[in-house]
C-alpha cells in the first residue's frame, strides 16, 4: 500500500521536475575530446604509480546530515571492495551544503574539480558545467548496464535525459521529502493537540504558542533563506496556479497573485521566531529547535541523524519531535537534490571508476539502507517494513507523511536563479521582515534579480 | 730443449707459475668485473643524466605548480572576478584589479597582462603600453586556450606586442567568473630569466653536458652547461628527440645522436622536451677510469706476486743449488763435503740424510778396501802356497821313504797324516771339499796330535753313508778339533774323549763335534754363540790371534761369507756332558754351490 502511494507521488514530483530540466539548455553539448584526453594521460601516470586509481569526492562533515554519515560509509565499503582498483579519495570539507557548493565553484573555475559532485540544488551553476562540457554524459553507462538503470528511480531517468539524450545527474533511488519537525512537548504546552492540517489551523498554532512565549519557528535569513522559504513555497502548494509557478525553471516574473500571498507569508512567518532570526543562519535556527526554544522546524528527512546526535540534541529528544507535511498536504522536494554528476576534470579511467561507484551507491542494499536512515524513499526497493518499530518517532511519520502526500512540490533552490537566491534573500528578507520594504518592492526586486540573471547567461 | 732450458729451474718455474697462477683467476675476475662494472657504471652514469632530466622536470614541474596557485589566487579574487561580469567596472575596482595582480607578484614574472571579458587590460609587474587586446594572444596561445576550461598553460610562443614581437615562455590560462556563465578573461604572463635560470636548479653543471629545455618544434627556450657556451645542439638531436620522446610524463629516454648522448622527458602537457646532451666519452669516462684502475691493480698484484715468489723463493733456490752443486759435484772421493743449509724447512732433513749417507758411504769405502786388501793379500798367499806345496809335499815324501826304511812305523804315520791333511787344505785351491775329505782332513789332524799328545784322547767319527760326497766348505771341523784339545784337554793328561759326527737333518747337514773335557767359561761360551750374528769386522776382533777362538771365528766369518744367516753354530758346555758344538749348514745351497 505505501509502495504504490509512493509511485504515485515521486510521478507527480517529476512532473514538474521534468519542466525545469528540460528547458534552460538548448546549447550544443558535444564533449571537447582534445581536453578529456590530456587529463586521461595525467590521471593515468597517477593510477599507474599507485596502482589504483583514485576518484575524488568531498564530503561535509558540518551539517550532520544522514545523507553524507550514509555516503561516508558507502565510500568505506567501496574502497574495501575495490582495493587496489578503486579507492574513493575523500575530501572531508568541514561545512554545509553552502560551503560545497562555494568551494565547487571555485574548483571548477581551476579546473579542478573533483571526479563526483552534487550541483542539483545550484540550477545556474550545473546549466553552467554542462554548457562548458564540465559534466560527463552517464546515458552511454545507463543504457550498456541496465541492472544498474533498473536500482534507479524511472522518474529521476525520465525528467534528467534531455532532449538530445544526454544525461549528466544520475537519478538517485529514492527521493526526500521536506515537512515540518515539531516538538510535541511544546504543541502540548500551548494546548495543541495534532499539527495542524490547514493554514488556519497552522496560523492558529503559532498564535497559541505565541501566547504561551514560545517562538513557533526556527528561521534564518541567510543561506538562501532555506527554512522560511521553504513554508512559503509550500504555500504555493495550496492552488494549480502555485504549484505551476513551482514547475517553472528560472522563473522571470514573481509578480504573480500566488508568490504574493508566499511573499505575505514569508513575511508573516518573522512574527512567530525568535529574534536572533534575522541575519542569522540555518545553524542558529536549527540549534533552536533542537534546544527547545522553538516549537517547529521546516527541512527534510536528512535532518533525523541530528535528532539523536548527542552533540546535537539532548538524550530523548528524537521521542518528543513529530515530522508531519505542510499544511495543504504539500510536502517539498527534488530528485537533484541528492544526485550525484561525474566531471571531465580527470581521465577515462577516473570516470569509469566513479560509474562504478556510483553503481555501489545505488545498490539496493545501500538504497534500503538511505530510506530506512535518511528517509529517502525509493519506488525502486522495498521498504523494509520490519526497520520501521525500530525507527524514531519522526522517521515514523516521515514514513507516513511521505507514503500519503497528495502535493510534492519541487525545491525553489532547484528552480530559481542564484541572484534572487543569493543576493536578494539574503540582503532584502531583513527589509521585508523590518518593513523596510513592501512585499511588491521585494518581487520587483526578485524580478531585477532574474532579469540579471537572464541577462548574464545570454 | 732450448726452451726447457730457459725455463730451467725451480725459482723460474716459482716465479711463472706465480705469475700464472696471478694472472689467470685475476684475469678470468677482472674480465668478468670489467664486464659487469662497465656495464653497470655507464649504467649509473646514465642514470645520475636521466637524474638531471628529472631534476629539470621536477623544477619545471614545481614551478608550474607555483603558477597554478597563484593564478588560482587571481580566480578566486573577488575583484577580479567582478571584471568578468557584464557591468563595466568602476574605475575604482579597475585600480583594485590591478593591485589584485601587481601585489602577489611572482618572481618568475617578466610582465603579466590580464584582459577581462569586455576587453579591458590589466598588468603586473610592468605596465606595457599599447596592448591591442585584440591582436596580442599569438595563434598558439590562443589555441590553447580555446582548448581547454581554465588550466594553466606555459608554452614557448612569440606575441606581438603593439607590433614589436616578443618571444619567449608564456603562461595564460582563462580566467573564469566561478558563478556565471560568462565569457573568460585571458592572462599572459611572461616568464622572466629566473625561471629559466630555475630549471637547471641543482642540475649539476660542472660536467661538460649541455641541458636545455626545448619546445617541441625544436626552439630552444633555454640552456645551459658544456664547456663552450655556444657548443652546439645539432638539429639532429632535436629531431631525434622529438622522435624518441616517451609517450609518459617524466619518464627519461637516452638515445645517441651526433656523438652524443642524450637524455629527453617531457611535461605532462607534452609542451615541452627537457635534454641533457654528453658527449659519448663522458658517459663511458667513468667506467673506462674504473677498468683503468682495475688493470692497474691487477698489473701492481702481478709484480708484487713476482717479487714475492722471488723473495719467498731465495732461501730455497740457494740451498738446493747448494745441494744440487755438491751432489753433481760428488766425485766419489770428496766425502768430506757435507752440505750445510738452514732453511727450517723439509731441505734441512735433507741435507742432513745427504751428510749421514756420505759418512755411510766412507766407511763402506773404507770396509771394501780392507775387503780388496785382505783379497789381494790372500790370493798373493794363495799363489805363493801354490808353489810351496810341490815342494813340500816331494820333500814329505823323501822323509816318508826314508822313515820307511828306518822302520819308524810312528813317523810313517805322523807323515802320512800330515801329508794327507795338506792336500786337503791345499786341495788344489779349491774351497769346498767333499765331507768325506773333510772327515779325512780332521782324522789326520788327530792322528797327528794323538803322536804328539800321547795317550791324552781318543776319538771316534761318525757320519751317514750317503751324505759323504755332499761339498761343504774345507777345514770347517780342524779348529773346532783342535780348540777340543787345546782348551778342552788343557788340564788332562789322559782319558780324553773326541766324537764327530755328522748326519742329515731336514735339509740341513749337521756336525756335531763333543768332547769331555772341562767346562768353558761361561763368558767365552757367549761370545761364541753371539759371533755369528755379529759383523764381519765384529766377527773378527771377538778373538784377538792366539787369545784362543781365532780358529772359530775364521770359521764363523767363512759359513758367513757363504751362507750369510742361513748357517748355525752352537755350544753347549756342561759338566755332566761334556762340551758339544753343533753347525748346520743347508745342503741344498752347498749341493748347488758344489
Amino acid at each position: 500500500m505505501k509502495r504504490k502511494n509512493i509511485m504515485r507521488i515521486l510521478s507527480l514530483a517529476t512532473a514538474f521536475m521534468l519542466a525545469g530540466c528540460g528547458g534552460g539548455n538548448g546549447k550544443d553539448t558535444a564533449e571537447k575530446t582534445g581536453d578529456s584526453k590530456g587529463a586521461a594521460s595525467e590521471s593515468q601516470a597517477a593510477g599507474e604509480s599507485e596502482g589504483e586509481v583514485k576518484i575524488p569526492i568531498i564530503i561535509t562533515t558540518g551539517a550532520n546530515d544522514a545523507m553524507d554519515i550514509q555516503m561516508k560509509e558507502v565510500v568505506e565499503d567501496f574502497n574495501r571492495e575495490y582495493k587496489g582498483k578503486y579507492q574513493m579519495e575523500v575530501e572531508y570539507l568541514a561545512g554545509a551544503s553552502d560551503d560545497y557548493r562555494s568551494k565547487l565553484k571555485m574548483l571548477n573555475a581551476s579546473n579542478s574539480l573533483p571526479a563526483l559532485i552534487q550541483v542539483g540544488p545550484e540550477p545556474a551553476f550545473y546549466d553552467l558545467l554542462v554548457e562548458n562540457d564540465r559534466l560527463v554524459d552517464v546515458a552511454p553507462y545507463l543504457e550498456a548496464d541496465p541492472e544498474w538503470k533498473g536500482q534507479l528511480m524511472p522518474q529521476g531517468i525520465e525528467a534528467f535525459t534531455r532532449e538530445d539524450g544526454k544525461m549528466y545527474l544520475i537519478p538517485s533511488a529514492g527521493l526526500q521529502l521536506s515537512g515540518f519537525y515539531y516538538n510535541k512537548e511544546l504543541f502540548e504546552q500551548a494546548g495543541i493537540e495534532t499539527f495542524p492540517e490547514t493554514w488556519d489551523d497552522f496560523w492558529k498554532a503559532c498564535d497559541k504558542l505565541k501566547e504561551a512565549g514560545i517562538p513557533a519557528l526556527s528561521l534564518h535569513t541567510t543561506e538562501t533563506a532555506w527554512c522560511p522559504m521553504l513554508l512559503a513555497t509550500a504555500y504555493l502548494g495550496g492552488t494549480e496556479e502555485g504549484q505551476k509557478f513551482m514547475a517553472q525553471q528560472f522563473p522571470d516574473d514573481f509578480d504573480t497573485p500566488e508568490f504574493k500571498e508566499a511573499v505575505e507569508v514569508l513575511k508573516k512567518q518573522f512574527d512567530y521566531t525568535t529574534s536572533d532570526a534575522v541575519g542569522g543562519t540555518y545553524a542558529l535556527a536549527a540549534n533552536n529547535f533542537f534546544s527547545g526554544n522553538t516549537a517547529m522546524i521546516a527541512n527534510g528527512p536528512w535532518m533525523m541523524s541530528s535528532l539523536t546526535d548527542p552533540d546535537y540534541a539532548s538524550e530523548g529528544f528524537a521521542d518528543k519531535v513529530g515530522y508531519a507535511k505542510y499544511p495543504g498536504d504539500v510536502m517539498i522536494g527534488s530528485m537533484e537534490q541528492s544526485s550525484w554528476c561525474i566531471t571531465t576534470d580527470h581521465g577515462q579511467d577516473v570516470i569509469d571508476g566513479a560509474v562504478e561507484f556510483m553503481k555501489f551507491y545505488t545498490k539496493p542494499v545501500y538504497s534500503t539502507k538511505r530510506a530506512v536512515e535518511a528517509g529517502e524513499l525509493s519506488s525502486v526497493v522495498d521498504f523494509p517494513q520490519d526497520e520501521y518499530d525500530k525507527m524514531i518517532p519522526p522517521m515514523k511519520n516521515c514514513v507516513d507523511a511521505s507514503s500519503d502526500v497528495s502535493i510534492v512540490l519541487p525545491s525553489y533552490q532547484t528552480k530559481w536563479d542564484p541572484v534572487s537566491q543569493n543576493d536578494v534573500f539574503g540582503r532584502e528578507i531583513p527589509n521585508l521582515v523590518s518593513g523596510s520594504i513592501t512585499v511588491d518592492e521585494f518581487i520587483q526586486m526578485m524580478n531585477e534579480g532574474a532579469a540579471q540573471y537572464k541577462q548574464d547567461i545570454e | 730443449m732450448k726452451n726447457s732450458k730457459q725455463f730451467y729451474g725451480i725459482r723460474k718455474k716459482l716465479v711463472v707459475f706465480t705469475i700464472l697462477a696471478a694472472i689467470l683467476p685475476l684475469g678470468i675476475m677482472g674480465v668478468v668485473l670489467a664486464g659487469s662494472i662497465n656495464r653497470n657504471v655507464t649504467e649509473l652514469n646514465l642514470e645520475n643524466y636521466s637524474h638531471s632530466n628529472s631534476k629539470m622536470i621536477g623544477n619545471y614541474q614545481m614551478m608550474e605548480q607555483g603558477f597554478d596557485e597563484l593564478t588560482r589566487s587571481y580566480i578566486t579574487n573577488s575583484y577580479i572576478q567582478k571584471s568578468l561580469e557584464r557591468k563595466e567596472l568602476l574605475p575604482q575596482d579597475k585600480a583594485y584589479v590591478n593591485r589584485s595582480l601587481w601585489y602577489p607578484n611572482n618572481q618568475y614574472t617578466e610582465y603579466g597582462i590580464f584582459i577581462d571579458n569586455k576587453g579591458n587590460e590589466y598588468f603586473s609587474n610592468k605596465v606595457i603600453e599599447n596592448v591591442n587586446s585584440e591582436d596580442i594572444l599569438s595563434e598558439e596561445l590562443s589555441e590553447a586556450l580555446k582548448d581547454n576550461y581554465s588550466l594553466t598553460k606555459i608554452m614557448y610562443s612569440t606575441i606581438n606586442r603593439n607590433g614589436q614581437e616578443d618571444s619567449g615562455i608564456f603562461l595564460v590560462r582563462n580566467i573564469r567568473h566561478m558563478e556565471q556563465n560568462v565569457s573568460p578573461g585571458v592572462l599572459i604572463v611572461k616568464l622572466n630569466q629566473d625561471f629559466y635560470d630555475n630549471i637547471f636548479f641543482d642540475v649539476n653543471q660542472h660536467t661538460p653536458a649541455v641541458y636545455a629545455m626545448v619546445t617541441m618544434e625544436g626552439e630552444i627556450c633555454c640552456r645551459t652547461g658544456g664547456e663552450e657556451q655556444e657548443e652546439e645542439i645539432s638539429r639532429e638531436i632535436l629531431r631525434k628527440a622529438g622522435e624518441e620522446l616517451p609517450d609518459e610524463a617524466g619518464e627519461v629516454v637516452h638515445f645517441a645522436a651526433d656523438s652524443r648522448i642524450c637524455f629527453a622527458n617531457t611535461d605532462k602537457d607534452g609542451e615541452f622536451i627537457f635534454l641533457s646532451v654528453v658527449p659519448e666519452s663522458v658517459v663511458q669516462a667513468p667506467a673506462r677510469n674504473f677498468l683503468k684502475s682495475l688493470g692497474l691493480t691487477m698489473l701492481i698484484s702481478v709484480i708484487v706476486c713476482v717479487i714475492m715468489s722471488a723473495f719467498v723463493s731465495h732461501p730455497f733456490r740457494k740451498a738446493i743449488s747448494g745441494i744440487s752443486r755438491i751432489m753433481s759435484h760428488f766425485d766419489g772421493e770428496s766425502l768430506n763435503q757435507e752440505i750445510q743449509i738452514s732453511t727450517n724447512t723439509e731441505l734441512d732433513h735433507v741435507a742432513v740424510s745427504y751428510n749421514k749417507m756420505l759418512k755411510h758411504i766412507g766407511s763402506l769405502m773404507e770396509e771394501v778396501k780392507k775387503e780388496q786388501e785382505e783379497i789381494r793379500i790372500n790370493e798373493y798367499n794363495s799363489l805363493v802356497y801354490q808353489i810351496n806345496p810341490h815342494f813340500l809335499y816331494n820333500t814329505l815324501d823323501n822323509v816318508h821313504m826314508l822313515a820307511r826304511m828306518d822302520g819308524d812305523e810312528t813317523m810313517v804315520k805322523l807323515i802320512q797324516s800330515l801329508s794327507r791333511m795338506l792336500r786337503i787344505s791345499i786341495s788344489k785351491g779349491e774351497n769346498d771339499v767333499s765331507l768325506k775329505d773333510e772327515l779325512e782332513h780332521v782324522k789326520c789332524y788327530l792322528n797327528i796330535e794323538q803322536i804328539r799328545n800321547e795317550n791324552l784322547f781318543q776319538y771316534e767319527i761318525e757320519v751317514e753313508e750317503s751324505i759323504l760326497q755332499v761339498k761343504i766348505p774345507k777345514i770347517i771341523l780342524q779348529p773346532v778339533v783342535e780348540n777340543c784339545i787345546k782348551y778342552g784337554f788343557a788340564d788332562m793328561d789322559k782319558g780324553g774323549r773326541i766324537k764327530v759326527d755328522v748326519k742329515a737333518a731336514d735339509g740341513f747337514m749337521v756336525l756335531q763335534v763333543s768332547n769331555n773335557g772341562s767346562v768353558m767359561e761361561p763368558d767365552i761360551l757367549e761370545k761364541l754363540n753371539h759371533m755369528q750374528y755379529q759383523g764381519m769386522e765384529d766377527i773378527k776382533q771377538a778373538f784377538p790371534q792366539k787369545k784362543g777362538g781365532y780358529g772359530i771365528s775364521n770359521v764363523v766369518c767363512r759359513l758367513c761369507l757363504r751362507y750369510g744367516s742361513c748357517f748355525q753354530i752352537h755350544y753347549e758346555s756342561f759338566e755332566e756332558t761334556g762340551t758339544v758344538c753343533t753347525i748346520r749348514i743347508p745342503m741344498a745351497a752347498d749341493a748347488d754351490a758344489g
